[in-house]
């Protein structure tokens, strides 16, 4: 048994994709002209009121249940109060006592498996406004002040680096899937703050390490790891550890302690006043959860994909849906090449698989044809190809290229009109280059015009080379 | 409890100077005394009010509603910049 | 008579027009005798003359059609300073109408100016404003109310038919009560609280002033109703009143304590008498065992509830600031300066309420509390169509007589509070004035939503008292 016990517990902040703000109506558009979406109650003046969105309590609940949690009956809101500039009221309006989701888990794909890992509670509450710090100044914008944040909490089960990076990716996924956010890291519409406690197995501690804020998934793991080597290091060492708050340096690679202000807060939580209590909506519940990945996960298993492919796949639910559809049809070994490999390929980004030109039906007949040979292997690549980067059908696309590249078909008129037209050929091949021409003609009469001359005559000059 | 020492840490989490401390010490200790008081009632059966029963909120639908009079809002700030609500920072 | 009906009589008769009305209240209201006013509308004027081309066409629309209204300073009227008697306010411009305020500009009233009051609502005498302290009307030493001591004093003084004040644990009640005038603290939830600076989120309520029962009828008619920015707020019930005379009508038994001046007592005795002679109703005493903890139980919600409230003045967005280089200090700089001694007060006690060791102790207590007075409250009901109490157990008294002791200036509120704790509604009516010419008024409580009820009684008592 391992000499050490690591716990790691997280803390994710999910920006909610609602048209409108969680107690306002201004839109919600953090990267607009600064200040351009904010109106009297987002920007906290005297007299104002908070106003619930409905949407952003449903996607709430949406998670909660998607997550398997214990959902109350009724809701309400609490005040967590303390000062900061980006936080125009003097208090964040949240969730304290009651919780919209409780002692819920996230099913996390790890090492071909699925694992459930447990998830503490799901709070609805609203984000700050945005700052810059320069020259001593925080310079405000308030477009993204109050909008509806999830507050993700787990339990500290999480035991490595692995398996805290492994349960992001699945959450993300989950989160994306239900439609309730984008989750782009980058843009901070995800967060993840992390609390990492090493200790020696039989003697308890109460010391942890908060890392916060850490910009990638990458960065999170790193940070994670080095944070358990240097905790395992200091216990070795029989040195004691504090509560601390470290952040993560990117270029040295190392956990760093941020200056603790002396000061500690006392958010004395009390139930909101402006907002009186409401009710789940029953109907809510009858709402269908859509299909989460892991679900997806287990059928592409069960048909034959390898574990990283079928992560691969599932990476859109999009194209998990796509793929689901093809595979009721087709075989896994057949199809995975054109799905891993050229649609893959060809798209810019995860988010266009969702305007594919065509149909999973029309990608099953694509991939027909060319099972049958009546499509040749390289030409259904360009195909793909071009249907992707010039967004056109594949039905559209194979139509021409049957009749023109044809490949088999023409191949079959051409030599037809060779074969009817014995005294032409002699012609040409005794030097009169010019009677190609007539045999072209011929090949158009009978394609009834749906060839390009062009091609027509290379075909016919390859097929008497022969 | 030590009342200095209550007196200064909530001064500390309201932002009040800690002279505030020695003018309002002997009004607190009163009034902690009065609060006391409510100790005399037989509670034990009591939820806490909190909301009245009456009233329920009604939640809104989501749709985005944009608020005119933004300059106003610029124009109270003790500082504006390239649009934005400037003040000092939190970080040294 | 009904100053509404008054003046739009006048309008329909072509008597008088719109901006001659304003004037005549306006010139008044300026030259401000009691200090009742913190700031002026300088353009009502130009207002009231576009109603006096409508007078002209005879399109006399609105039910305040040309009516000039006082508004409380910590109601935001789009445009003209909300100050909340604050130092931290002193500069704020409104960006936006009150609710309420858009309803009065709807029925054609015209705002004349922002009245005094205790600083962010806190206060009993109107003497904790940043801009003075204001007169009775009836006797200048003398103090008219608080919190909203500017409305009361607009109304009673001729400047103002009407004014909207706001109540959290009397501030309507008690100034109505010792300038001779009506004042309605609504049914918690009746009237939107959206543009109504904050103090105690789950006390406050916004009601109007009047010299008499129809005008506060109509006012209070206007205002009411569910708002979509005011999640607090609910839609009031239709129903007809019919009230059966003799009511009956319970008499809080500590009216008579002797910590009520006795000529309150006599008085309130006189008041019975003359209501069962007329049989309008019947009276009985009612204890509450609650009544002595009222103020405790209010002070620690409110104060708690404020201390939140209040947090968002720090100098960053809008308000008072005292510069420095560092965020910190700037904060300290700017709210210990920029905020009077009693909000101070109440600030530092309702953080330490909500703290976290003290929070069950006292915050939850005092909760749990609060739903025994309402329990009480509605136990009585059950018996009573109406409760009847003094609103102050003392007359108006001398400025500076309660500002040495904090705690003597909240025992003025032992009649008040106990209805914001428990969301009644209770109105203020001028019965008589006292020997030395100083108003004396009572309250009466109801149910929730009965405000009907009391239009209806008083408007009969006002018919057998002033004929």
């Amino acid at each position: 048994m391992d000499k050490f016990e690591i716990k790691i517990g997280l803390e994710i902040h999910v920006q909610l994709k609602t048209k409108s703000k969680m107690f306002c109506p201004c839109k919600v558009k953090v990267d607009d002209e600064p200040n351009k979406n904010i109106c009297p109650v987002c920007t906290g003046q005297p007299g104002v009121l908070p106003s619930p969105n409905e949407k952003a309590v449903f996607y709430a609940v949406l998670v909660s249940r998607a997550l398997n949690c214990k959902i109350p009956e009724i809701l309400y809101f609490s005040r967590k109060n303390y000062f900061y500039p980006d936080l125009p009221k003097g208090y964040q309006i949240t969730q304290y006592g009651i919780s919209t989701g409780s002692k819920g888990e996230v099913p996390v794909i790890m090492n071909g498996k699925i694992v459930k890992f447990p998830v503490e509670r799901i709070n609805l509450e609203e984000e700050t406004a945005k700052s810059f710090h320069i020259e001593g100044k925080v310079y405000l914008d308030y477009n993204r002040c109050g909008i509806p944040l999830l507050e993700i909490v787990t339990p500290p089960f999480l035991k490595s680096s692995e398996e805290a990076l492994n349960f992001l990716k699945s959450l993300r996924r989950i989160l994306i899937y239900l439609g309730v956010s984008d989750c782009n890291m980058e843009k901070g519409e995800f967060r993840v703050d992390t609390n990492v406690s090493v200790n020696i197995r039989g003697k308890e501690s109460h010391h942890r390490t908060e890392l916060k804020n850490l910009n990638s998934l990458s960065a999170l793991k790193e940070s994670i790891s080095f944070e358990i080597k240097r905790q395992k290091d200091l216990l070795e060492k029989g040195e004691k550890m504090e509560r601390e708050t470290r952040l993560w340096d990117e270029h040295k690679k190392e956990t760093r302690v941020m200056r603790t202000k002396e000061f500690v807060e006392d958010y004395r939580y009390f139930p909101e006043p402006d907002i009186p209590p409401f009710k789940v909506k029953r109907e809510w519940f009858e709402k269908e959860i859509p299909v989460l990945p892991h679900v997806y996960y287990q059928k592409l298993i069960k048909k034959g994909a390898e574990p990283k492919e079928a992560e691969i796949i599932i990476s859109s639910p999009f194209l998990s849906e796509f793929t689901e559809k093809v595979l009721e049809k087709l075989p896994f070994n057949r199809v995975k090449g054109w799905i891993l490999t050229e649609i893959l390929q060809h798209v810019p980004d995860v988010e266009s698989l969702k305007n594919l030109p065509f149909t999973s039906l029309e990608f099953i007949d694509f991939v027909e044809k060319i099972i049958e040979g009546k499509l040749p292997r390289h030409m259904g690549q360009e195909i793909i190809k071009r249907s992707i980067e010039n967004n056109i059908s594949l039905k559209k696309l194979i139509n021409e290229k049957v009749e023109i590249k044809g490949g088999l078909e023409l191949e079959r008129i051409v030599e037809e009109v060779i074969k009817e037209n014995p005294h032409v050929v002699e012609k040409i091949r005794s030097g009169k280059v010019s009677a190609v021409s007539f045999l072209v003609g011929q090949v158009m009469r009978k394609l009834k015009g749906k060839a390009n001359p062009k091609e027509v005559k290379e075909k016919i000059e390859e097929c008497l080379k022969t | 409890m030590n009342l200095n020492k209550e007196i200064d840490r909530i001064l500390e989490l309201v932002r009040l100077s800690k002279e505030e401390g020695k003018k309002f010490k002997e009004h607190f200790s009163r009034m902690l005394d009065f609060f006391r008081k409510i100790d005399e009632l037989d509670l034990k059966d009591e939820k806490p009010f909190f909301y009245l029963e009456h009233l329920k909120t009604e939640l809104r639908k989501d749709k985005v509603i944009e608020f005119k009079d933004k300059k106003l809002l610029y124009d109270n700030s003790p500082e504006f910049k390239g649009g934005f609500f400037v003040t000092e920072s939190p970080i040294e | 008579m009904s100053e509404i009906r008054r003046i739009i009589e006048l309008y329909k008769n072509k008597e008088k027009l719109p901006s001659d009305i304003v004037v005549e209240f306006f010139e008044r209201a300026k030259k401000n005798e009691f200090n009742s006013f913190i700031s002026f509308n300088e353009n009502v004027l130009e207002e009231a003359k576009k109603l006096d081309k409508k007078v002209k066409e005879g399109k006399i629309e609105g039910r305040l059609f040309g009516i000039p209204v006082s508004i409380k300073d910590n109601i935001l009227v789009k445009g003209l300073k909300c100050t909340c008697a604050s130092k931290v306010l002193e500069n704020y411009i409104a960006p936006y109408d009150a609710t309420v305020i858009e309803k009065l500009k709807e029925e054609g009233a015209l705002i004349i100016g922002k009245t005094n009051m205790d600083e962010f609502a806190m206060g009993s005498s109107n003497e904790y404003s940043a801009f003075g302290s204001a007169s009775n009307p009836f006797d200048r030493e003398r103090v008219p109310g608080g919190s909203s001591g500017g409305s009361a004093i607009s109304v009673s003084a001729g400047e103002a038919p009407l004014s909207l004040g706001s109540d959290t644990g009397g501030s309507i009640r008690l100034p109505a009560s010792f300038c001779g005038v009506y004042g309605l603290k609504p049914t918690y939830g009746a009237v939107s609280r959206y543009g109504l600076i904050a103090f105690a989120s789950s006390l406050d309520q916004i009601g109007p002033f009047a010299r008499c029962i129809e005008d506060v009828e109509i006012l209070f008619d206007i205002i009411k109703g569910k708002d979509e920015r005011d999640k607090t707020s609910t839609n009031y019930p239709e129903e007809e009143i019919k009230p059966s005379y003799p009511l009956k009508i319970g008499v809080l038994k500590d009216s008579f304590s002797n910590k009520v001046e006795e000529e309150i007592k006599t008085s309130l005795e006189e008041f019975i008498r003359l209501l069962e002679k007329e049989k309008i109703a019947q009276f009985k005493e009612f204890n509450m065992e609650t009544f002595d903890y009222a103020i405790a139980v209010y002070y620690i919600v409110a104060c708690a509830e404020a201390s939140s409230n209040l947090a968002r003045y720090d100098g960053v967005l809008y308000g008072f600031i005292c510069k420095d280089n560092n965020l910190w200090d700037m904060y300290e700089k700017t709210r210990t300066e920029g905020f009077g001694e009693e909000v101070k007060r109440r600030i530092i006690l309702g953080t330490f309420v909500l703290k976290s060791g003290y929070y069950e102790e006292y915050y939850v207590k005092a909760q749990k509390a609060r739903t025994k007075i309402l329990k009480e409250f509605l136990k009585n009901f059950e018996e009573f169509h109406l409760l009847l109490m003094p609103v102050s157990p003392v007359l108006p008294f001398k400025k500076g007589e309660k500002l040495k002791d904090p705690i003597s200036m909240y025992l003025s509120d032992i009649f008040t509070v106990s209805v914001n704790l428990a969301g009644l509604p209770a109105i203020t009516f001028p019965f008589k004035l006292s020997k030395k010419g100083l108003p004396i008024g009572f309250q009466f409580v109801s149910k929730f939503f009965m405000e009907k009820l009391f239009f209806k009684v008083l408007k009969k008592i006002e018919k057998t008292i002033h004929g």
